[in-house]
């Protein structure tokens, strides 16, 4: 009876041992896929709070609803640097993961920061961060079309 | 003169009921991914829904019975139940959708954030179903759905290349980096949303709650061949701008902020103003439609007693499966699940259950037991044979376009 009940405590923990937490390891081509699609999405939403602070400054927009646009780019553009982060990429293209994997984290550090500036009604500093989303779009479409 | 003021209130109400969140998202998909390639399809899917809806309510008008009715009556319990099941999941799916339409379009409005808004939103459109009169609910939210017009107003002023549009929406010119799977999945899902299924059983249901009468069909048609392809234009203005100011900036569509960026740019505060107002009364009508239309199919299926032209008490079990069915959206959309996601896999489920949806429909609107000498003509059975081959096709391809595009990422 109690060689079985240590063999049940056992045996999980022999099995999850040999089942540790690895990223996925796509190839190169199927990295390239996921890293095409983030960048894509990463186009649309900095290109998206581009827009809503140049609305903002001719005073197209009402209320909340730029915030709450930005809100929902700032959570997508978290999903879409996830996508690519969680990959472990094929030592082959490894420089290449590492640019993709710094515009990224670059935009969703600007998404936010004009969500922030949004939210903090800052308006001094929106053709500052406009120029700088405007930049961004640019490498961001430049680095996929090269993918 | 009161004949003439119902129909133009029938054709406005119709106009500005036409658009759901499955047209808003798709179409500003589309117009943000594809320009005006799929123009066509559009045209399409619109006459394909004045085909059969000109049907169901011939049926309703002239037999006093609506469609779910008719169906398990004419064609055995087996394939009733067949149409019942997947014409209601579809539905279901739909309701969840629009209150999460309705959830987000407030939110854009008060910041707060859409999850809070929903068991909000599902006791206003439950409240509205249990309580306010079928033409009331109809008429105000129809009306209040016009102000989605907002969209052609701001097309206009966007002002286009309008020999551009026509020649990429006749050459079918999608954008170089797309694929044509791509391409055709989404065409398959504007097809979907143009012909959902909930809009033929509302259609005849509430012709059945109106009392529709055979001289009542001039009217009823006015409805469907005016108001209808009308509602199509704006959704083609949907795309209209988002090709006009999304797709240059590389902008694709995933959240219902960015369907309404163009109007903003176009128009500004007041233009967006109206249209939060047009993006609420369009979901919210179009909830209660669904919620309606879930309603209306079981209860038509069992036998039941349905419909809000009888008293709460006398439709128990009808109103029930509304109050369960609204319980169960709130629950599904509280799961945090994107309601912009589940628009997309409904307007695809949609057209996965076309056939079945209106195959019965045609077979219905043939039986001269019912509709004497209102059967189809040659004309409406042959358009109707036409898009059934159209709506086969596009159901057998939804599933593995869907699979294969991932979705249309």
């Amino acid at each position: 009876m109690g060689r079985s009940v240590a063999g049940l405590l056992v045996a999980p923990l022999l099995l999850t041992t040999g089942c540790g937490l690895v990223p996925a390891r796509p190839d190169a081509a199927a990295w390239r896929d996921t890293a095409s699609t983030a960048l894509d999405d990463a186009v649309a939403l900095v290109g998206t709070a581009s827009m809503v602070l140049r609305e903002e400054e001719r005073q197209h927009v009402l209320g909340g609803y730029g915030v709450a646009t930005l809100v929902h780019a700032e959570d997508a553009m978290g999903k879409a640097v996830d996508s690519v982060d969680t990959l472990q990429p094929p030592a082959s293209i490894e420089k290449e993961a590492s640019h993709v994997s710094d515009l990224l984290a670059e935009a969703d550090d600007a998404v936010q920061t004009a969500r922030e500036a949004l939210v903090s009604g800052d308006q001094a500093s929106y053709p500052r961060l406009r120029h700088h989303l405007d930049a961004l779009h640019d490498q961001l479409q430049k680095a996929g079309g090269t993918l | 003169m009161k004949k003439y003021l119902a129909v133009a209130l029938g054709i406005l109400t119709a106009i500005g009921g036409f658009v759901d969140i499955g047209d808003l998202v798709t179409n500003a998909v589309v117009g943000s991914r594809f320009g005006m390639s799929m123009g066509l399809v559009v045209v399409v899917g619109v006459l394909g829904i004045c085909v059969y809806a000109e049907m169901s309510g011939r049926v309703a008008a002239v037999s006093r019975r609506a469609t779910f009715d008719l169906v398990r009556e004419r064609l055995g319990p087996r394939l009733g139940m067949l149409n019942l099941t997947a014409s209601m999941l579809v539905t279901f799916l739909t309701f969840i959708a629009e209150i999460g339409g309705v959830a987000l379009s407030l939110e854009l409005v008060s910041s707060v954030s859409y999850l809070l808004l929903v068991p909000f939103v599902a006791f206003v459109v439950w409240l509205v179903l249990w309580r306010a009169k079928f033409s009331h609910m109809e008429n105000v939210l129809g009306l209040l759905g016009l102000c989605l017009i907002v969209f052609s107003v701001a097309l206009w002023q966007l002002g286009p290349d309008w020999g551009d549009y026509v020649s990429q929406a006749a050459r079918f010119a999608k954008p170089g980096g797309e694929k044509w799977t791509t391409w055709a999945y989404y065409a398959v899902a504007l097809f979907g949303a143009a012909m959902t299924p909930y809009e033929v059983f509302f259609f005849s249901s509430g012709g059945v709650e109106e009392k529709w009468t055979p001289e009542d069909l001039g009217v009823m048609r006015a409805n469907v061949f005016i108001g209808f392809p009308l509602g199509g234009l704006l959704s083609l203005s949907i795309a209209g701008v988002a090709t006009a100011v999304l797709l240059p900036q590389g902008i694709g569509v995933d959240s219902l902020g960015q369907v309404g960026l163009p109007v903003a740019v176009a128009l500004g505060k007041i233009g967006l103003a109206i249209l939060i107002v047009g993006f609420v009364a369009a979901t919210f009508g179009a909830a209660c439609e669904t919620g309606l239309s879930v309603g209306y199919s079981i209860a038509q299926y069992f036998g039941w007693q349905w419909g809000k032209y009888v008293t709460t008490r006398e439709a128990t079990r009808f109103h029930a499966m509304i109050l369960v069915s609204t319980l169960a959206a709130v629950a599904v959309l509280l799961t945090a699940v994107d309601p912009i996601l589940v628009t997309e896999a409904s307007v695809v489920f949609s057209a996965v259950a076309l056939p079945l949806t209106y195959f019965p429909i045609l077979v219905v609107a043939n039986d001269p037991d019912y509709l004497g000498e209102y059967v189809n003509g040659r004309l409406a059975n042959g358009l109707g044979l036409v898009y059934l081959v159209l709506l086969t096709v596009v159901a057998v391809a939804a599933l593995p376009l869907m699979v294969i595009t991932g979705m249309g990422a």
